[in-house]
């Protein structure tokens, strides 16, 4: 196998160089188009320059290879592409968020208002990037579309202005817009923030708000007694995997959701047990990379309703915000970093909690989500 | 019991959290949660306040009725402080 991995290396004869939340990388790919496209979408990290061979990690982005589907090599680790919906580069940064452990990494868009940082997030189908746009348009700065990392000393949130993925009705709405990549990313079209306006990239600020965005205000559909839902989205899915989920005490049934962008599998739980541990074995035992998990069966929103703004206080806030880090980018935070102790990183994330206000927002029409939120920040 | 002064165990990790407080224990890596009246509580255990203070205190911040039961409450917080091993062992 490392032969045989030697021998692709060799083939990744293009290459650049990034620094991702001071740590740089070299990129590395058989293909000039695969580098162009990572070069699109994360155009504001490349440096100019190459950084000594002891302080960067060689990262393998390689289109073509015997296994017939593209795969990353980083170290002596491989992973395949399995599905057509995922993406090198939305795989890429899953790939080394592990490694960027002086921050916290939440799933999320950032703005920011005059210093303030606004911290929103939300289900992928949500239209959170529609309203990160949106809130633009109205003077805000943008930080980020799809991560907010928060440093864990200085507790500023840094801007990751990686291109913002949008869907073709959200591309109708900016006439002339140039596109980085046409709907490869996860079906969505990749544009550069500052395409669509220009010297709109903020700088590094404290969090003050942090909105969940959620379907409607509702009573909790995940729960059915005192059974409950999970779904997971991963990078590949296979029968073994599917087996030895359900042989986990405390999983129901496992069953996989179609017409989804990737893989999800949607799990059922007795509320009782305690499984999410177990759950995580299982997929790293099958080497399948959690992208997210989330309770309960995922709702559309209704965007012709008036949304409504409300406050959640900051112990279920921080809660909140420890199990998005867990679930999202950082799935094994707690071991790698904390010695195993959830309390710690509770703890820690209750110091950088103490000056953000939480909110849940429901969605609705997007002119006065943008007036709600907008108010908020003004106030 | 009413005039014997608690006190919070040093080693307990204490952050105030918008109106609420969270304690953390590291000898049993466990964190706690207090609303505003034990909050409150917690504040007045440092060796300084008896029972007889706290229960003045709270009734005076939280505009009690004049027929609850506070003492029964304070002393049912602080034994489940003393349990949690958030007390200094000469506290009650």
């Amino acid at each position: 196998m490392e032969e045989e991995l030697t021998s692709l290396k060799k083939k990744a004869t293009f290459c650049d160089n990034y620094e991702f939340l001071g740590h740089h990388f070299q990129i590395r790919s058989d293909s000039q188009q695969v580098l162009d496209e990572f070069k699109a979408i994360y155009r504001h990290f490349k440096l100019n320059h190459a950084p000594l061979k002891d302080e960067r990690l060689t990262c393998y982005l390689l289109s073509s290879t015997p296994l017939n589907k593209p795969i990353i090599i980083i170290g002596k680790d491989c992973y395949p592409l399995e599905s057509p919906g995922i993406t090198l580069n939305t795989y890429f940064f899953h790939l080394i968020a592990p490694r960027l452990k002086e921050y916290f990494l939440i799933h999320g868009g950032v703005v920011s208002w005059k210093g303030k940082g606004i911290i929103i997030s939300g289900h992928s189908t949500f239209g959170k990037t529609t309203l990160i746009i949106e809130l633009i348009k109205r003077g805000f700065m943008f930080l980020s579309d799809e991560v907010a990392p928060i440093h864990r000393l200085s507790h500023k949130i840094v801007p990751f202005p990686r291109s913002i993925g949008v869907r073709r009705s959200t591309l109708r709405l900016f006439k002339g817009l140039k596109v980085c990549s046409n709907g490869h990313e996860n079906r969505k079209y990749m544009i550069d923030i500052e395409d669509i306006y220009q010297g709109k990239i903020g700088t590094s600020c404290r969090p003050r708000y942090v909105i969940f965005l959620s379907a409607n205000l509702d009573k909790d559909l995940s729960k059915k007694g005192d059974l409950r839902f999970l779904e997971i989205a991963l990078n590949r899915i296979n029968q073994n995997l599917v087996r030895d989920l359900r042989v986990i005490n405390g999983v129901i049934d496992v069953s996989e959701v179609p017409g989804r962008q990737y893989p999800v599998l949607r799990i059922l739980l007795d509320r009782k047990k305690r499984t999410a541990n177990q759950l995580k074995e299982v997929c790293n035992k099958h080497k399948c990379l959690i992208f997210y998990s989330i309770f309960g069966k995922t709702r559309t929103p209704d965007f012709n309703v008036s949304p409504i703004l409300t406050s959640i206080n900051k112990t279920q806030g921080v809660m909140e915000l420890m199990r998005m880090i867990l679930s999202g980018y950082q799935p094994t935070m707690v071991d790698d970093v904390f010695d195993g102790s959830p309390c710690r990183m509770l703890m820690e994330l209750a110091d950088i909690a103490k000056d953000i206000q939480f909110y849940q927002l429901s969605m609705g029409k997007l002119d006065e989500m943008g007036d709600l939120i907008t108010q908020l920040v003004s106030d | 019991m009413d005039k014997e002064k608690p006190c919070v165990n040093d080693n307990i990790v204490c952050k105030t959290i918008g109106s609420e407080k969270m304690l953390y224990n590291p000898s049993t890596d466990a964190v706690h949660f207090l609303n505003q009246t034990s909050a409150l509580i917690w504040e007045l255990s440092d060796g300084k306040h008896t029972l007889t203070d706290m229960e003045k205190a709270i009734r005076r911040k939280f505009l009690v009725p004049e027929n609850a039961d506070v003492l029964g409450d304070i002393k049912r917080i602080l034994d489940e402080f003393q349990k949690q091993g958030l007390l200094k062992d000469t506290g009650i």
